[in-house]
Protein backbone atom coordinates (compact mmCIF):
# COMPACT_ATOMS: atom_id res chain seq x y z
CA UNK A 1 0.00 0.00 0.00
CA UNK A 2 2.23 3.33 -0.88
CA UNK A 3 2.26 6.55 1.07
CA UNK A 4 0.03 8.34 -0.47
CA UNK A 5 -2.98 6.19 -0.56
CA UNK A 6 -2.45 5.47 3.43
CA UNK A 7 -2.31 9.04 4.33
CA UNK A 8 -5.26 9.34 2.49
CA UNK A 9 -7.00 6.33 4.43
CA UNK A 10 -5.95 8.58 7.23
CA UNK A 11 -7.76 11.62 6.69
CA UNK A 12 -10.90 9.89 6.09
CA UNK A 13 -10.64 8.86 9.68
CA UNK A 14 -9.37 12.57 10.66
CA UNK A 15 -12.28 13.94 8.64
CA UNK A 16 -15.21 11.96 10.58
CA UNK A 17 -13.07 12.12 14.38
CA UNK A 18 -13.23 16.56 13.46
CA UNK A 19 -17.20 15.88 12.27
CA UNK A 20 -18.42 14.04 14.89
CA UNK A 21 -16.79 16.37 17.60
CA UNK A 22 -17.75 19.19 16.22
CA UNK A 23 -21.29 18.06 16.20
CA UNK A 24 -21.44 17.04 19.49
CA UNK A 25 -19.56 19.02 21.38
CA UNK A 26 -20.67 22.07 18.71
CA UNK A 27 -16.26 22.49 18.95
CA UNK A 28 -14.41 22.69 15.88
CA UNK A 29 -11.06 20.92 16.47
CA UNK A 30 -8.06 22.27 14.80
CA UNK A 31 -5.66 19.59 12.83
CA UNK A 32 -2.53 19.37 12.50
CA UNK A 33 -0.56 17.72 9.56
CA UNK A 34 -0.03 13.82 9.01
CA UNK A 35 2.75 12.50 10.39
CA UNK A 36 4.13 9.14 9.52
CA UNK A 37 5.41 6.97 12.39
CA UNK A 38 8.61 5.31 12.13
CA UNK A 39 8.50 2.86 15.35
CA UNK A 40 5.76 -0.14 15.56
CA UNK A 41 4.71 1.02 18.67
CA UNK A 42 3.39 4.31 20.43
CA UNK A 43 3.39 5.33 24.32
CA UNK A 44 0.19 7.21 25.53
CA UNK A 45 -1.10 8.94 28.34
CA UNK A 46 -5.02 9.81 29.21
CA UNK A 47 -8.22 7.70 27.83
CA UNK A 48 -7.41 5.94 24.89
CA UNK A 49 -10.26 4.03 22.57
CA UNK A 50 -8.86 1.65 20.18
CA UNK A 51 -11.04 0.41 17.47
CA UNK A 52 -10.02 -2.47 15.42
CA UNK A 53 -11.16 -3.06 11.49
CA UNK A 54 -10.58 -5.68 9.36
CA UNK A 55 -11.37 -6.14 5.26
CA UNK A 56 -9.38 -5.35 2.30
CA UNK A 57 -7.83 -3.22 4.73
CA UNK A 58 -7.07 -3.66 8.03
CA UNK A 59 -5.40 -1.96 11.41
CA UNK A 60 -6.68 -0.25 13.98
CA UNK A 61 -7.82 3.21 15.10
CA UNK A 62 -6.73 4.24 18.33
CA UNK A 63 -8.23 7.95 20.19
CA UNK A 64 -6.06 9.60 22.64
CA UNK A 65 -7.57 11.70 24.92
CA UNK A 66 -5.29 13.68 27.15
CA UNK A 67 -6.98 13.86 31.01
CA UNK A 68 -8.49 16.89 30.81
CA UNK A 69 -9.93 16.66 27.33
CA UNK A 70 -11.18 13.33 28.17
CA UNK A 71 -13.61 14.53 31.22
CA UNK A 72 -14.60 17.31 29.25
CA UNK A 73 -15.86 15.16 25.82
CA UNK A 74 -17.63 13.11 29.54
CA UNK A 75 -19.17 16.07 30.93
CA UNK A 76 -20.32 17.69 27.67
CA UNK A 77 -21.66 14.63 26.56
CA UNK A 78 -23.74 13.45 29.39
CA UNK A 79 -24.37 16.75 31.15
CA UNK A 80 -22.17 16.17 34.29
CA UNK A 81 -19.26 17.61 36.30
CA UNK A 82 -17.04 14.67 36.84
CA UNK A 83 -13.67 15.23 37.79
CA UNK A 84 -11.96 12.28 37.66
CA UNK A 85 -12.19 9.26 35.29
CA UNK A 86 -14.67 6.19 35.67
CA UNK A 87 -16.61 3.77 34.13
CA UNK A 88 -18.96 6.05 32.33
CA UNK A 89 -16.08 8.08 30.78
CA UNK A 90 -14.66 4.63 29.39
CA UNK A 91 -18.02 3.88 28.38
CA UNK A 92 -18.59 7.53 27.04
CA UNK A 93 -15.30 6.87 24.88
CA UNK A 94 -16.20 3.65 23.78
CA UNK A 95 -19.21 5.21 22.37
CA UNK A 96 -17.70 8.28 20.54
CA UNK A 97 -14.49 6.24 19.00
CA UNK A 98 -17.55 3.91 17.74
CA UNK A 99 -19.33 6.34 16.10
CA UNK A 100 -16.55 8.08 14.81
CA UNK A 101 -14.82 4.99 13.19
CA UNK A 102 -18.62 4.00 11.50
CA UNK A 103 -18.06 7.25 10.05
CA UNK A 104 -15.03 6.74 8.17
CA UNK A 105 -15.40 3.18 7.57
CA UNK A 106 -18.56 4.15 5.51
CA UNK A 107 -16.84 6.86 3.40
CA UNK A 108 -13.74 4.68 2.85
CA UNK A 109 -16.05 1.27 1.74
CA UNK A 110 -17.84 4.07 -0.75
CA UNK A 111 -14.77 5.51 -1.94
CA UNK A 112 -12.83 1.96 -2.16
CA UNK A 113 -15.73 -0.53 -3.75
CA UNK A 114 -15.35 -4.00 -2.44
CA UNK A 115 -13.46 -3.15 0.19
CA UNK A 116 -15.52 -4.08 2.81
CA UNK A 117 -13.90 -2.72 5.95
CA UNK A 118 -15.31 -3.84 9.07
CA UNK A 119 -15.60 -2.87 12.70
CA UNK A 120 -14.88 -4.76 15.42
CA UNK A 121 -16.24 -3.00 18.85
CA UNK A 122 -14.20 -0.37 20.84
CA UNK A 123 -12.71 -0.72 23.97
CA UNK A 124 -11.26 1.69 25.87
CA UNK A 125 -8.08 1.78 27.97
CA UNK A 126 -6.69 4.68 30.74
CA UNK A 127 -3.73 4.90 32.59
CA UNK A 128 0.00 6.44 32.00
CA UNK A 129 2.58 5.34 29.41
CA UNK A 130 0.41 2.66 28.19
CA UNK A 131 1.72 0.75 25.03
CA UNK A 132 0.14 0.63 21.68
CA UNK A 133 2.32 -2.03 19.28
CA UNK A 134 1.13 -3.49 15.88
CA UNK A 135 3.49 -5.00 13.85
CA UNK A 136 4.29 -5.34 10.37
CA UNK A 137 1.78 -2.15 9.45
CA UNK A 138 2.98 1.48 8.94
CA UNK A 139 1.40 3.58 11.62
CA UNK A 140 0.15 7.67 10.71
CA UNK A 141 -0.75 10.41 13.59
CA UNK A 142 -2.71 13.69 13.61
CA UNK A 143 -3.08 15.67 16.70
CA UNK A 144 -5.96 17.81 16.86
CA UNK A 145 -6.58 20.61 19.52
CA UNK A 146 -9.76 19.93 21.13
CA UNK A 147 -12.01 21.58 24.25
CA UNK A 148 -9.19 21.44 27.22
CA UNK A 149 -6.48 19.92 25.28
CA UNK A 150 -5.35 17.76 22.74
CA UNK A 151 -6.52 14.81 21.23
CA UNK A 152 -4.29 12.18 19.00
CA UNK A 153 -5.75 10.30 16.48
CA UNK A 154 -3.02 7.23 15.47
CA UNK A 155 -4.26 4.44 12.72
CA UNK A 156 -2.01 1.51 12.13
CA UNK A 157 -2.62 0.25 9.04
CA UNK A 158 -2.17 -2.64 5.95
CA UNK A 159 -3.48 -4.04 2.87
CA UNK A 160 -4.43 -7.42 3.28
CA UNK B 1 -17.93 -22.14 21.19
CA UNK B 2 -16.20 -21.62 24.52
CA UNK B 3 -14.41 -25.16 24.57
CA UNK B 4 -13.36 -24.56 20.48
CA UNK B 5 -11.23 -21.30 22.10
CA UNK B 6 -9.89 -23.22 24.86
CA UNK B 7 -8.69 -26.32 23.09
CA UNK B 8 -7.55 -23.65 20.19
CA UNK B 9 -5.57 -21.83 22.70
CA UNK B 10 -4.17 -25.04 24.17
CA UNK B 11 -3.21 -26.60 21.01
CA UNK B 12 -1.10 -23.10 19.67
CA UNK B 13 0.97 -23.36 22.99
CA UNK B 14 1.29 -27.51 22.11
CA UNK B 15 2.41 -26.94 19.05
CA UNK B 16 5.17 -24.25 20.16
CA UNK B 17 5.85 -27.14 22.89
CA UNK B 18 4.54 -24.85 25.93
CA UNK B 19 1.66 -27.49 28.07
CA UNK B 20 -0.92 -25.32 29.80
CA UNK B 21 -3.68 -26.60 32.29
CA UNK B 22 -7.34 -25.06 32.52
CA UNK B 23 -7.64 -23.99 36.32
CA UNK B 24 -10.76 -21.82 35.98
CA UNK B 25 -14.07 -20.96 33.69
CA UNK B 26 -16.38 -18.45 34.09
CA UNK B 27 -18.64 -16.30 32.54
CA UNK B 28 -18.99 -12.52 33.93
CA UNK B 29 -21.10 -9.73 33.13
CA UNK B 30 -18.93 -7.50 31.68
CA UNK B 31 -15.13 -8.15 29.27
CA UNK B 32 -12.38 -6.42 31.80
CA UNK B 33 -8.44 -6.97 32.10
CA UNK B 34 -6.20 -8.00 34.70
CA UNK B 35 -2.97 -8.36 33.49
CA UNK B 36 -0.33 -5.93 32.42
CA UNK B 37 0.23 -7.74 28.86
CA UNK B 38 -2.44 -7.82 26.92
CA UNK B 39 -3.09 -9.12 23.60
CA UNK B 40 -6.25 -8.37 21.71
CA UNK B 41 -7.93 -9.05 18.36
CA UNK B 42 -11.45 -7.90 17.32
CA UNK B 43 -14.07 -9.88 15.62
CA UNK B 44 -15.90 -9.28 13.04
CA UNK B 45 -18.77 -10.01 10.30
CA UNK B 46 -21.53 -11.95 11.19
CA UNK B 47 -20.14 -12.27 14.71
CA UNK B 48 -18.54 -9.06 16.47
CA UNK B 49 -16.66 -9.08 19.68
CA UNK B 50 -13.75 -8.67 21.26
CA UNK B 51 -10.95 -11.99 22.26
CA UNK B 52 -8.13 -11.47 24.80
CA UNK B 53 -5.05 -12.60 26.07
CA UNK B 54 -3.71 -11.92 28.73
CA UNK B 55 -0.08 -13.25 30.27
CA UNK B 56 1.37 -12.23 34.08
CA UNK B 57 5.09 -11.98 34.45
CA UNK B 58 5.89 -15.59 34.91
CA UNK B 59 3.83 -16.83 31.57
CA UNK B 60 5.31 -14.30 29.53
CA UNK B 61 9.09 -15.72 30.58
CA UNK B 62 8.08 -18.62 30.12
CA UNK B 63 6.87 -18.45 26.69
CA UNK B 64 9.57 -16.08 25.73
CA UNK B 65 11.77 -18.70 27.57
CA UNK B 66 10.94 -21.47 25.34
CA UNK B 67 10.12 -19.04 21.72
CA UNK B 68 13.07 -17.41 22.05
CA UNK B 69 15.84 -18.44 24.40
CA UNK B 70 17.82 -16.29 25.83
CA UNK B 71 15.60 -13.59 25.61
CA UNK B 72 13.92 -14.49 28.71
CA UNK B 73 16.37 -12.59 30.18
CA UNK B 74 16.11 -9.23 28.51
CA UNK B 75 13.40 -6.48 29.24
CA UNK B 76 10.14 -7.32 27.38
CA UNK B 77 11.32 -5.96 23.31
CA UNK B 78 9.66 -5.53 20.25
CA UNK B 79 10.62 -9.62 19.17
CA UNK B 80 9.62 -11.07 22.41
CA UNK B 81 6.36 -9.22 22.06
CA UNK B 82 5.68 -10.12 18.50
CA UNK B 83 6.07 -13.58 19.35
CA UNK B 84 3.24 -13.21 22.16
CA UNK B 85 1.14 -11.61 19.46
CA UNK B 86 1.50 -14.05 16.87
CA UNK B 87 0.40 -16.76 19.38
CA UNK B 88 -3.24 -14.89 19.72
CA UNK B 89 -3.18 -14.54 16.33
CA UNK B 90 -2.80 -18.35 15.37
CA UNK B 91 -5.32 -19.20 18.03
CA UNK B 92 -7.47 -16.45 16.84
CA UNK B 93 -7.50 -17.70 13.13
CA UNK B 94 -8.08 -21.84 15.13
CA UNK B 95 -10.76 -20.79 16.63
CA UNK B 96 -13.04 -19.62 13.85
CA UNK B 97 -11.95 -21.89 12.08
CA UNK B 98 -13.24 -24.49 14.57
CA UNK B 99 -16.42 -22.86 14.82
CA UNK B 100 -17.03 -22.96 11.28
CA UNK B 101 -18.92 -19.75 11.28
CA UNK B 102 -19.40 -17.96 7.18
CA UNK B 103 -18.52 -14.37 7.20
CA UNK B 104 -16.29 -13.86 10.40
CA UNK B 105 -12.60 -12.85 10.08
CA UNK B 106 -10.51 -11.43 13.20
CA UNK B 107 -9.06 -7.97 12.86
CA UNK B 108 -4.58 -7.97 13.48
CA UNK B 109 -3.49 -8.48 16.88
CA UNK B 110 -2.88 -4.94 18.71
CA UNK B 111 -0.82 -5.80 22.27
CA UNK B 112 -1.35 -3.12 25.12
CA UNK B 113 1.45 -2.83 28.14
CA UNK B 114 0.96 -1.01 30.91
CA UNK B 115 1.11 -0.96 34.75
CA UNK B 116 -1.97 -0.23 36.57
CA UNK B 117 -4.39 0.11 33.55
CA UNK B 118 -8.08 0.98 33.93
CA UNK B 119 -10.39 -0.51 30.82
CA UNK B 120 -13.57 -1.58 29.52
CA UNK B 121 -13.12 -3.69 26.72
CA UNK B 122 -17.23 -4.63 26.51
CA UNK B 123 -19.63 -4.44 28.62
CA UNK B 124 -21.68 -7.50 27.68
CA UNK B 125 -21.39 -11.00 28.99
CA UNK B 126 -18.09 -12.29 28.74
CA UNK B 127 -16.62 -15.82 28.86
CA UNK B 128 -13.20 -16.21 30.67
CA UNK B 129 -10.98 -19.24 30.98
CA UNK B 130 -7.56 -19.21 33.60
CA UNK B 131 -4.62 -21.58 32.30
CA UNK B 132 -1.33 -22.21 34.16
CA UNK B 133 1.91 -22.17 32.64
CA UNK B 134 5.00 -23.01 34.42
CA UNK B 135 4.19 -20.81 37.68
CA UNK B 136 1.97 -18.46 35.58
CA UNK B 137 -1.35 -17.55 34.86
CA UNK B 138 -2.98 -16.89 31.39
CA UNK B 139 -6.00 -15.55 31.01
CA UNK B 140 -8.25 -15.89 28.15
CA UNK B 141 -11.74 -13.56 27.36
CA UNK B 142 -13.88 -13.63 24.89
CA UNK B 143 -17.27 -10.95 24.65
CA UNK B 144 -19.58 -10.26 21.78
CA UNK B 145 -21.73 -7.54 20.77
Amino acid sequence: MDEALEKKFMLYFANAVASVYTKMLDFQPKMEGIKKEEKTWVKETGVITLVPFNGKFSGRLLLVFDPLSALILHNEINGESTKTVNDETLFTHGEFGNICAGHAITEINNAFRGSNVRLAPPSVFSGKELTFFNFKMNHYSIVMAVMGGKLTLNVALKES
Amino acid sequence: MFSDLAESFKDTLSSFGLETFLTDTFEVPFHSIECDVIILLGIVGSLKGVLTFEYDDNATHSIIRTMMPGAENEPLGEMSLSALSEIGNICGGMFLSRCKREGTDITPPTIVTGKNIKAMINNNKTYRFYLSLASGTIVVSLSFS
